[in-house]
């Protein structure tokens, strides 16, 4: 039976194309303190694709990501923040487009192919720096059944001088950045199973400059950096939930939870409950034990 | 002793049970192969005019502000890139812009000169009338330059439909599809810059259709019209395991009219098929089972409503084509509530990583990308 299941799914037929996933930097060379602006883009080669994990390496001795930036991005949900791995020399993004990316529409004046934008500081001289997406990167075909697109890479390698230009593309980007994030709703969630039924807030927007920097949520009297989902502490949600999203440019856009639609609590039995149940199941058993042992003794006699 | 029996009756009870209810096969998820749309993109104030023939006009950005032109050469483009400004030679008599006639050309000699003045010394020319008339040929300016960031988004759906309307993901609203299946949607309230929308709708007997998504970068200062935005038609099968010989029913909902071609594949051969949608969108094919390969097989289908334009296929069905018996796949509507959005994902991102089965859509015993990827899939926002 195990042999028709994987026939099953083998059965459906498919061709694949391979995606290309490639580096575009700005015309350099970039000295030491010069910071620029790489974008990772992917030519999806006829494949429509919805989710992937990118995996970019550079040479860590010469230069350094220093930030980055989901501004032009086509992922709109992102499974986590950027990672940079310095040790390994590594920028590692993971996220997706609800309903595919499937190639650039005729007419679009730009490529619009953006999947991240890392943002790197040079920090030694030198004459290249080769930065390149790595095999580990993962693209996922928009079909329904999470098949793993064949994937090709290309390199780029930037130029390096002795001597800096004073070039800070990324710095300008940001001071040129007025307009803040989109607006966004935040929904209030009850969900058996998830943070033991309690309410928790859901959220997501996304900066088409600069890019999205955080969250804050606004919570006994203070404003705390979090993440959705995001259980909240005032379940009574007598106080409100509000939550602003900040761009990296520090422009914010808030949004606050409609009070109007809150969900039903999934309440979590009480604690208190299941112990006293135990404790009942317990005096049972002692009990039981206890008769057992007066009847044995009293046959024994 | 008569308990020793009868807890192993009831171990071999639970054994067979489990032995006969896991042993089913899953329906499988099927794959929406790609197919090429007709769907363009163009850009009110570029200056380049055309583009899927959405755009009549596009004098360029600044310069789209309609206003009277003394000559078919000298017309001007309204703000929205669709129509020309009034101008001498428009067929149509503007009295406004001081026309004492307008022959539809620009050709002195037949009563009307190429200015619109008429030929006739006799007729008395109308339009005194109007004392606001500038100097110069026409209030050139007088209509506003339309400089907002503007969307304009035209598709087809099903008749009478709503269309919900996603964008970067999110629930942006809906709109109402037409009896011919048409719909138009626009906003000025996008922010420039890479823009993905989202659009689904459901049929009349509730069958959702897949996400069809386009991305574009939205101008700042001009309307970017997006023509051809086809949502692809809906496909159902009469039962999903159909014993070979006995006749299959494929049906669905689009575009009234339109040329349905639905393919049924299995893993060695594909038949197409084709259907005519009739008045109301609603389209069905017989099938003899006899011609398809036994097992599982997918079906799908594009429409197309002339050479030029043509959905991408729709989210595929699988029917099975057999005695065995089939269960159905985990769904990534995580909380069940008929949608597949944030929350959904909030909750799938607790399980990220992990084994749980209720969250490995593809059963592969991980939680990972590829489960992601099934729940984007699914998007209803």
């Amino acid at each position: 039976m195990r042999f028709l299941v994987l026939l099953a799914f083998l059965l459906v037929p498919f061709t694949t194309h391979a995606a290309v996933l490639y580096i575009e930097v700005p015309d350099g060379p970039y000295g030491p303190g010069d910071t620029f602006i790489a974008s990772v883009r992917l030519d999806n080669e006829d494949e429509c694709l919805n989710a992937g994990r990118v995996v970019v390496s550079y040479p860590k001795d010469t230069v350094k990501p220093v930030d980055f930036s989901r501004g032009d991005s086509l992922f709109t949900i992102w499974i986590s923040e950027p990672v940079f791995d310095l040790e390994r020399g590594e920028v590692v993004f993971e996220g997706g487009i609800p309903g595919g990316y499937c190639g650039r529409i005729d007419g679009d004046p730009s490529l619009t192919n953006v999947l991240g934008t890392i943002i790197f500081t040079v920090i030694a001289p030198g004459t290249s720096a080769p930065i390149q997406p790595t095999a580990l990167s993962e693209l996922y075909l928009s079909d329904g059944l999470g098949t793993r697109a064949a994937l090709t890479v290309r390199s780029l390698d930037v130029q390096i001088s002795d001597t800096a230009r004073g070039v800070n593309d990324w710095l300008a980007r940001v001071q040129s950045d007025t307009v803040p994030p989109d607006p966004f709703q935040v929904f209030v969630e009850s969900t058996e199973g998830v943070f033991d039924g309690y309410y928790y807030a859901v959220f997501a927007t996304v900066d088409k400059q600069s890019g999205l920097s955080h969250y804050e949520l606004f919570e006994r009297g203070v404003w705390k950096r979090i993440e959705s989902p995001y259980k909240l502490r005032d379940q009574s949600l007598e106080g409100g939930v509000q939550v602003k999203a900040i761009d990296k440019a520090g422009n914010t856009t808030l949004a606050s939870f409609d009070p109007t639609v809150v969900p039903e609590r999934k309440a979590k039995t009480p604690y208190a409950l299941y112990v006293a149940a135990v404790i009942l199941l317990a005096a049972a058993g002692l009990g039981a034990a206890y008769l057992d042992k007066r009847r044995f003794d009293s046959l024994s006699a | 002793m008569y308990f020793r029996l009868y807890a192993a009756l009831a171990t071999l009870c639970i054994v067979l049970y489990a032995a006969f209810t896991s042993d089913v096969m899953p329906l499988p998820q099927v794959r929406s192969a790609d197919l090429i749309t007709s769907v363009s993109l163009t850009v009110c104030g570029d200056g380049i005019s055309g583009g899927g023939g959405t755009e009549v006009c596009d004098d360029g950005f600044g310069f789209n502000v309609g206003g009277y032109g003394s000559s078919t050469g000298e017309r001007k483009c309204n703000a929205d890139c669709l129509s020309f400004g009034p101008y001498c030679g428009d067929g149509i008599l503007q009295v406004r812009y001081a026309e004492a006639c307008d022959d539809g050309n620009n050709t002195s000699g037949d009563l009307c000169t190429a200015q619109c003045i008429a030929e006739i010394p006799a007729a008395p020319p109308p339009f005194p009338t109007v004392g606001t008339v500038p100097a110069g040929g026409g209030p050139t300016g007088a209509i506003s330059g339309d400089l907002v960031t503007k969307v304009v988004l035209r598709g087809k759906a099903y008749p009478n439909s709503d269309v919900n309307l996603l964008l970067d993901g999110q629930t942006l609203g809906k709109v109402r599809a037409d009896a011919n299946a048409d719909f138009f949607f626009t906003s000025s309230a996008i922010t420039p810059g890479t823009a993905t929308f989202g659009f689904w709708a459901t049929d009349s007997t509730g069958v959702k259709s897949i996400t069809t998504t386009v991305i574009f970068d939205v101008v700042q200062s001009a309307v970017t019209t997006v023509a051809n935005v086809f949502i692809p038609p809906t496909v159902k099968v009469s039962q999903t395991q159909v014993p070979p010989g006995e006749p299959l029913t494929i049906s669905g909902e689009t575009v009234p009219g339109a040329a349905i071609t639905s393919d049924i594949a299995g893993s060695k051969s594909k038949n197409a098929l084709s259907a005519t949608a009739a008045e109301n969108g609603t389209w069905a094919l017989q099938v003899d089972t006899n011609s398809l390969e036994q097992g599982f097989n997918t079906v799908k289908a594009f429409f197309q409503t002339s050479p030029d334009s043509k959905s991408g296929y729709g989210k595929a069905v699988s029917v099975y084509i057999g005695t065995e018996s089939i269960s159905s796949v985990v769904s990534a509507d995580v909380n069940n509530d008929g949608k597949v959005n944030l929350v959904d994902f909030s909750i799938f991102l607790l399980e990220w990583g992990g084994t749980n089965i209720r969250f490995d859509f593809n059963q592969d015993g991980a939680v990972s990308l590829a489960d992601f990827s099934i729940m984007l899939f699914n998007w209803t926002g």
